[in-house]
């Protein structure tokens, strides 16, 4: 086993093409996600000082 | 606008509130998420699960973004995180599934699938490494990134990295060897 065909076999790999809809469907899950998480909390000067 | 500029206008978009934003960080890396995951897996349908998990992970995590290193060495790193921390949990099921088996064709191309298959089971080899030669090896041979940028995703050493990637292939050659492939008898796919 060479090693330049172990570096060709692994840099030749294929690449694939996402699926149309995958976009899509991560900015579903994102806006879902979006609606779940409670807004952003900023440190408080009470928490702060404990 | 560089590529860079577009993705720290869109994340401070999202920042402000504005979560349709991201579609456009989305848009611009789901090639990259997808094939990172894909080579982790050799699975379509689990490589976009594991690309959407990454970006749902890098959404939750934008605060975190200070522009420290490129937009997309955060996001690549934030990616092989997810990954690494999904085939912990599946422990890759999806590995077991043989590759297509080659059809009743002309011996040239006949020949030319059994190589594409060889070929696969050396990549896939790759999988079964330890997680640091593996994912040294993913890195390192993924878009073609140098050893400077897959240290940085990496979050190791150049010198790390290098030593890594001389140890990964001599255990890539031995397993592969173990295997009955001779890499010598392989040839690379056609693009």
């Amino acid at each position: 086993m060479m090693p330049d065909e172990l570096d060709e076999i692994l840099r030749s790999d294929k690449t694939i093409e996402p699926s149309p809809g995958f976009v899509s469907a991560v900015m579903r899950a994102t806006y879902r996600e979006s609606t779940e998480l409670p807004p952003l909390r900023f440190p408080c000067p009470d928490s702060a000082s404990a | 606008m560089t590529s860079d500029d577009q993705d720290a206008a869109a994340a401070a978009r999202v920042i402000a509130g504005d979560p349709g934003a991201f579609g456009d960080i989305v848009q611009r890396w789901q090639h990259r998420l997808v094939n990172l995951a894909w080579r982790f897996c050799r699975h379509q349908a689990t490589a976009e699960d594991m690309a959407q998990e990454a970006f749902l992970k890098a959404y939750r995590s934008l605060g975190s973004f200070r522009g420290e290193s490129q937009f997309s060495t955060w996001l690549t790193a934030v990616a092989l995180n997810t990954y690494r921390s999904r085939l912990h949990q599946d422990r890759q099921p999806w590995l077991g599934r043989k590759p297509v088996e080659p059809v009743d064709t002309a011996p040239s191309l006949q020949n030319a699938l059994e190589q594409g298959q060889r070929a696969e089971l050396v990549r896939r080899a790759v999988l079964t490494l330890p997680a640091r030669y593996r994912d040294a090896i993913l890195m390192y041979y993924f878009e073609d990134l140098d050893i400077a940028e897959s240290a940085r995703v990496l979050g190791i050493a150049e010198g790390t990295l290098k030593a890594q990637l001389h140890r990964a292939r001599e255990l890539l050659r031995s397993r592969c060897e173990r295997l009955g492939l001779r890499l010598s008898d392989l040839q690379t796919e056609t693009p």
